[in-house]
């Protein structure tokens, strides 16, 4: 049976976000944000329409990058950083399917920084949605490349005094068309973020706060500072840049839309065995 | 029967991680020292922040046996989730300490054992309104109910209360209080003590009780390092943690307040290991703290500094692979991926200290050795060392050492004629003279490359400087076997053919196992590894022993394949005995499998093959 086939069979019945949980239990801290992320996830995938066997989720290592594994989509749980290396090789082989790449953002912005950068230049179409908590979960609380300078840790003592990263525009400067905020407490509004991010042709890229509750209580403070950007996705690059640049961080929706041409690759009609091997074959 | 034992059990705390059980269990630990009773802690932890199973076992042992020993005799089961693998982890005659708030059938337990039950939680409702509350105290009541129950000095603990929260006094008498719930329910209610007993002893003597991945740090300090590259990852970010906490107490001016230290928290492991060869390439001392993941991201840089010969540092606090593996459990699993570092015909220096007191002196000495040899040294630590409390002869350290800053052509020299050849080997040992960046004007200066070149650091494409450059970097590998730590023998009362070689922190277990094996009528030679490439005296115990068992915690036999690599041996001499289930290894086990090994060997000798 072919993949379009099966697709349209699951479509007759409407899908619902807990037919894309795996029914396993998070790990995660009570009151991590990261639960919202999920929930917001399956919402979206459910609203979009796919059945979860189309659907591959690819993260790295982290606390956020166990994620994959809570969903019944097939799931890529990799190494550290590398996540959009396997989502790039994979989306480029199997355009039939739907790639959604999460973690960190240690995972996505540190160790994985010049990943990052190419694929918002490269511009495959998937979605890329890092988990920012401003702090590395998993490791017990070192700062990352978003974390304030002055945030005081053990390692730091009265913060590492460097300036964090800005993950938007460098999204955006690097060449990347969808770029997007949003909040881990706000499901519904970052369900639809994400439909929109799936639904983009291209690379789309969310930003998600998702506070961690075990080493920045403090982001418990995030609930009442985040609200609706009130400025429209600005028209051009660089503009685009000076907004997310000059905004608080606070701003969500999408603040960036542009034009590039996405890299284009044939679907192939029929994802069976032999279809694959087909490729395989040496024409003159 | 229950087991009747004086200062010489252990005991085993089932907890949910993030409870904070961890601190109320450690204090158990410490008050047992505090009776002059050694112990061995260990924590086993999972990969998780709050919410999963976690454990911490004391060992009690007025022997000293500071090894794991596998088996449980008192199970303090404080996590639900854990229930049935937790009373199936009691030996036959042991106890098991439960919160008895919710009856449980008599189906859930076992009948070779004996059960006390605390209602925990109804003691805490009853006493405490607040959840936390609730949580954090009825970790202090157990503690409590054991002072009880093994007829524990409870002074002791108090005093251990006040040193906990010196600065903050107003939680001393709380805590005192919540200790005296528990203590006192048991003393009215059960039967106390039970038949496991502390006494009083006097068997820790000067000893100090420190974690191997803070001893290496503070070797780090001592032996001269002054940068430190590294990326979060368990069970190595407690090192880099420690060079923290110890160059803030140790490496400031005293007259400026200004720190003399660079410590940088890179973008990953390959930025970690770059800056530390930047550093160590203009006389800096650096080092970088990994793990597996680590090292297999810093290899490419690991060959440019083996083959441009550029001094580092490199403690990898090994867990298990391969991949992300079980990141919270112990292995000594990286032998080969850090002997033979990178592509191409590569070969380093390994250390493996046994202990806290050795990963300090070794973490010392691998700075000296650095600057010696002028390549990478690997310090290899393991989860097991690194991150557990462990009982260690005091930190030794003679001030009149002078740090070994290798082969360095001052300015003075140049000017005076010397003959300067960044490879050339004037000595014959394989290693050649250096030069700090901005010694001389004119003279000294050379290029840097980890493409091939001549003696002169000359960019050559030719075969035979090449072959000459290759050879020689043989020859320092070969200078480096008499000035890395000798491997040490222990001989058996009784002439053997057999022997034993291991090394790291299979050494307490060892050192339990070889009593355990001897008892047994079986005589055993053995010989502690304490650095690769091997020193002679590793080929002349191979060739006194017909059979050697190479023990060792990984699943490919490493040490084995290094000696058979390096030594020619024949394989068959070697008997493996392999450990690599992520806990660390037992003396009960190393017993055994040498045991049963030896006894085939009495029934059918077998046959060497030659
Ligand atoms: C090569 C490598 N280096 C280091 C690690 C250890 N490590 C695991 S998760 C992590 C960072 C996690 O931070 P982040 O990506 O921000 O995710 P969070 O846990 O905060 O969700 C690190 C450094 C690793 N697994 N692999
Ligand atoms: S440590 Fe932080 S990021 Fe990790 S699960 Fe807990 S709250 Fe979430």
């Amino acid at each position: 049976m072919s993949v379009s086939l099966a697709s349209e069979a699951h479509c007759v019945k409407a899908l619902a976000a807990k037919d894309f949980s795996s029914g396993a239990h998070p790990i995660w801290c009570p009151g991590c944000g990261d639960y919202g992320v999920l929930a917001a996830l399956e919402r979206a995938l459910a609203a979009y329409g796919r059945p979860s066997h189309e659907v591959v989720l690819v993260s790295g290592i982290g606390c956020s990058s166990r994620l994959p594994a809570y969903t019944n989509c097939y799931g890529f749980h990799g190494v550290h950083g590398r996540a959009l290396a396997v989502a790039t090789g994979l989306k480029l082989t199997r355009p039939d399917l739907e790639v959604i790449t999460v973690g960190g953002d240690g995972d996505g912005y540190s160790i994985g920084g010049n990943h990052f950068i190419h694929a918002c230049r490269r511009n495959v179409d998937m979605l890329y949605l890092v988990m920012d908590n401003r702090v590395y979960g998993m490791t017990k609380g070192q700062p990352s490349p978003t974390t304030e300078p002055d945030w005081d840790s053990d390692i730091a003592p009265g913060g590492i005094g460097l300036r964090p990263l800005n993950p938007l525009a460098l999204a955006i400067v690097a060449g990347a068309n969808f770029v997007a905020r949003g909040f881990a407490g706000d499901p519904q509004g970052l369900a639809d973020l994400i439909v929109e991010g799936i639904a983009w042709p291209g690379f789309a890229f969310i930003e998600v706060l998702s506070p961690c509750v075990m080493f920045r209580p403090e982001q418990g403070e995030w609930k009442k500072m985040v609200r609706p950007a009130a400025m429209p996705a600005a028209p051009d690059r660089a503009a685009a840049t000076a907004q997310v640049l000059a905004e608080d961080g606070f701003n969500l929706g999408v603040l960036y839309r542009g034009d590039r041409a996405p890299v284009s690759v044939p679907v192939p009609t029929n994802a069976s065995m032999s279809e694959i091997e087909r490729q395989f074959e040496i024409g003159a | 029967m229950p087991i009747q034992r004086v200062n010489d059990f252990v005991v085993r705390f089932g907890n949910v991680n993030g409870s904070g059980s961890a601190s109320a269990n450690e204090m158990f630990a410490r008050a047992v020292l505090r009776m002059g009773v050694p112990v061995a802690p260990r924590n086993i932890f999972p990969s998780n922040i709050q919410g999963l199973p976690t454990w911490y076992e004391v060992r009690i042992t007025e022997a000293g046996h500071l090894g794991a020993r596998g088996g449980v005799d008192l199970m303090v089961a404080m996590n639900p989730q854990t229930w049935e693998k937790d009373l199936a982890s009691i030996d036959p005659g042991g106890y098991l300490f439960y919160d008895s708030t919710k009856p449980l059938p008599a189906s859930k337990f076992r009948d070779d054992i004996t059960v006390i039950g605390v209602p925990l939680t109804a003691i805490c409702n009853r006493e405490y309104t607040d959840p936390r509350q609730r949580q954090l105290f009825k970790n202090i009541i157990y503690i409590g109910v054991l002072t009880a129950l093994l007829d524990m000095d409870v002074k002791v603990v108090e005093q251990l209360i006040g040193e906990q929260y010196k600065g903050k006094e107003k939680l001393v008498p709380p805590n005192i209080h919540a200790l005296h719930l528990g203590r006192d329910y048991a003393l009215m209610n059960l039967e106390c003590p039970i038949g496991l007993k502390l006494k009083r002893a006097d068997a820790v003597g000067d000893r100090i009780f420190i974690e191997g991945n803070s001893a290496a740090a503070l070797g780090a300090v001592y032996g001269g390092a002054t940068v430190c590259a590294w990326y979060p990852i368990t069970p190595s970010s407690s090192l880099a943690d420690a060079f923290t906490r110890h160059c803030a107490k140790l490496r400031v001016d005293p007259v400026s307040k200004k720190a003399k230290y660079a410590i940088i928290q890179a973008e990953d492991e390959l930025a970690s290991i770059g800056m530390v060869i930047g550093a160590g390439w203009n006389g800096a001392r650096a080092f970088t703290a990994t793990s597996g993941p680590g090292i297999s991201l810093m290899q490419e840089f690991i060959g440019l500094a083996y083959f441009a010969e550029i001094p580092a540092v490199i403690f990898d606090v090994q867990r298990a692979g391969p991949s992300t593996g079980m990141p919270t459990r112990t292995q000594q699993c990286d032998l080969i991926s850090c002997a033979y570092a990178s592509h191409g015909d590569t070969k380093h220096v390994l250390l493996f200290p046994e202990d806290p007191a050795e990963a300090f002196e070794f973490s010392a000495a691998a700075f000296d050795l650095a600057d010696r040899l002028q390549t990478p040294i690997f310090v290899m630590l393991d989860l097991d060392i690194g991150m557990n409390h462990r009982l260690s002869k005091p930190l030794a350290w003679d001030d009149n050492r002078a740090y070994d800053r290798g082969k360095v052509m001052t300015a003075a020299e140049l000017e005076a004629g010397k003959e300067f050849g960044r490879y050339l080997d004037v000595d014959g040992d394989g290693i050649p003279y250096r030069t700090y960046p901005g010694t001389h004007p004119t003279k000294g200066s050379f290029f840097t490359r980890g493409t091939s070149r001549d003696r002169y650091a000359k960019y050559t494409e030719e075969g035979a400087p090449y072959v000459d450059n290759m050879q020689r970097l043989l020859r320092k590998f070969e200078t480096a076997k008499d000035l890395v730590p000798r491997p040490l023998q222990a001989n058996s009362a009784n002439p053997t053919k057999y022997g034993i070689i291991y090394y790291g922190s299979t050494s307490p277990a060892m050192d339990e196992a070889i009593h355990m094996i001897e008892a047994n009528g079986q005589p055993l030679d053995r010989l502690r590894i304490r650095a690769f490439p091997f020193h002679s005296s590793v080929p002349s115990f191979l060739a006194d022993h017909d059979f050697v068992f190479v023990v060792e915690q990984n699943r490919d036999a490493q040490m084995r394949s290094l000696i058979v690599n390096e030594c020619n041996v024949d394989p068959v001499r070697l008997v493996p005995v392999l450990h690599f289930d992520g806990t660390p290894i037992t003396a009960r086990f190393i017993a055994k499998s040498i045991g049963e090994h030896l006894e085939k060997l009495k029934m059918t000798p077998m046959r060497v093959v030659s």
